[in-house]
């Protein structure tokens, strides 16, 4: 590149360091001197005689905001981090330079650039990057499981939405703890999930790396003295889901076999993927090689799944039969309000069809032999709500 | 002899020809040969750390990249975008940086670049 780049005694020799914008030479660009310091540097007009740059001091920091378009071009130039920019001219015959220090205000704004430019440039920000946690070996080292979770969020940063990010781990962990649950023998639908089982599932975030977007997360406990654990078998029944992808079939099939908890919280999952607007790819690292897994999980194979999902737990669900007694029903509206006597809960919804005709001669607080499908519900803010259907009634 | 004076290498031998619209900032309208001047041009004597480079002279290969230059570059927001149609006769083309819409054109000695420029319709508003 030519660059007539300024040599002062104020801050030494310059080297090129990167372009942003070039027209005939470097025009936007970063430049460095013999210790490091970092300018920015914008190039302000050229005469026969001489080149005119101003430059700007500039930290790591400040540089990652700017490249990734967090600051905007003139506000790099208008609010230095040292308070001062350098305003150098070259001249062409001889490369002597006129270095002096200039406050912003005495910056003429006219060769600034425009007040919406910003560059929109993929940056590092993370420190560590992940490709370097080698998580194979690790896994093995500390005896857990360990998974990488990278993420591709809309952002020229290595940063991540709280929020989006909260609802993808928490819904990460339930769908653990609900899989969990299934292998732990006894896969209820709703209810708390018994502690031992949940400390047997839980995970921790250890870190964040780059490359990605990427998450690096440990079982909380250790491999038994068998070589498994209540989380191994509960990440290999989610990386079988990720895995199934959009296969329609193998998806229905395997959701059903996991339990509708299980089911309704992958749903979850993948609603909480498609609200963060980001793919998946996970890594799989266990003390047991054998296990490694690497897969990709694009957002169109997240909305498709979920599709197939939100089928299978509006299906799906478990049925309660037991003696009860209504206290609202609306026939044109398809409606029901009864209380079972065993659990004293009211229990609102729909009639189903097939129940319509029996419906119809309903006595209100009068027992009967009552069955409801419950199925959950998830709403398009990754909410779950319990829903229910009135299947049959049949007089005692 | 269609790069005269140019050194040996020169333009870069995976430069292609010059074919199709191009835009190119100029200083004012109508627009005159010291819109196609390059830096070596101005400054034959000095040694440049790479004089093919400085050779060329930039061009862009939309009229939104010539646009969001002079946008962040102050010094060149006078100026007006040229477009022209181009082809083999004027030379040979390289992307030289990171910008996709950033060329550097080698011109043809024998071709004469401002009555194939002409200011963007558009600019003339």
């Amino acid at each position: 590149m030519n660059a007539l780049l300024p040599k002062s005694v104020l801050f030494g020799d310059l080297e090129l360091l990167e372009v942003f914008e070039y027209y005939d030479g470097p025009k936007l660009f970063t430049c460095r001197n013999l210790v490091g310091q970092i300018f920015l540097t914008l190039w302000v007009g050229s005469d026969p005689e001489a080149e005119s740059y101003w430059l700007v001091a500039i930290s790591r920091d400040r540089l990652s905001m700017v490249r990734s378009g967090g600051i905007t071009l003139v506000a790099a130039f208008l609010n230095p981090e040292l308070g001062f920019l350098y305003q150098s001219i070259i001249r062409w015959d001889t490369g002597g330079t006129q270095v002096s220090r200039v406050l912003p205000e005495q910056l003429d704004p006219g060769l600034l650039p425009e007040a919406d430019q910003s560059l929109s440039l993929t940056t590092d920000t993370l420190a560590v990057r992940f490709k370097d946690l080698d998580l194979p070996r690790k896994a093995i080292a500390i005896q857990r499981e360990l998974i990488g979770l990278h993420f591709d969020f809309p952002s020229y940063r290595e940063d991540a939405p709280t929020k989006q990010l909260g609802k993808i781990l928490v819904s990460v962990q339930e769908t653990i703890d609900a899989l969990g649950q299934g292998f732990g023998g006894n896969a209820t639908m709703r209810g708390v999930i018994p502690p031992e089982i949940l400390a047997r599932t839980e995970t921790r975030l250890i870190q964040a790396a780059g490359g990605s977007f990427a998450l690096e997360i440990s079982a909380a406990q250790a491999l038994d003295l068998f070589g498994g654990s209540l989380i191994t078998d509960a990440l290999g029944e989610l990386v079988s889901l990720l895995e199934i992808g959009n296969d329609v079939e193998r998806l229905r099939e395997k959701l059903i076999a996991v339990k509708p908890r299980a089911a309704s919280k992958y749903r979850v999952f993948l609603a909480s993927l498609i609200g963060a607007e980001t793919p998946l790819r996970l890594e799989w690292a266990s003390p047991d090689p054998t296990r490694n897994k690497s897969l990709e999980f694009s957002l169109a194979t997240a909305a498709g799944a979920l599709h197939t999902a939100e089928q299978v737990t509006s299906e799906v669900g478990e049925r309660r039969t037991g003696v009860g007694y209504f206290v609202g029903v609306e026939l044109p509206r398809h409606s029901f309000t009864a209380i079972l006597s065993d659990d004293e809960n009211v229990y609102r919804g729909r009639i189903d069809e097939a129940a319509m005709p029996a419906a119809e001669h309903i006595t209100l607080n009068l027992n009967y032999r009552i069955t409801i499908r419950e199925t959950i519900e998830v709403t398009s803010s990754g909410e779950e709500k319990l829903k229910y259907s009135l299947e049959a009634i049949a007089d005692l | 002899m269609p790069f005269l004076g140019y050194p040996i290498g020169c333009p870069p031998v995976d430069a292609q020809p010059c074919i199709g619209s191009v835009y190119r900032l100029v200083a004012a309208s109508p627009i005159n040969a010291g819109d196609f001047v390059s830096y070596f041009e101005q400054q034959p004597a000095r040694n440049w750390a790479d004089p093919c480079l400085a050779r060329g002279l930039s061009i862009c290969i939309t009229y939104e990249a010539a646009v969001r230059l002079r946008k962040r570059i102050g010094a060149l927001r006078g100026h007006k975008a040229a477009v022209a149609q181009l082809d083999a006769s004027a030379g040979v083309i390289k992307k030289t940086t990171a910008s996709p819409d950033h060329h550097t054109w080698w011109r043809d000695s024998g071709f004469e670049p401002v009555g194939a420029f002409a200011i963007v319709a558009q600019e003339m508003l």
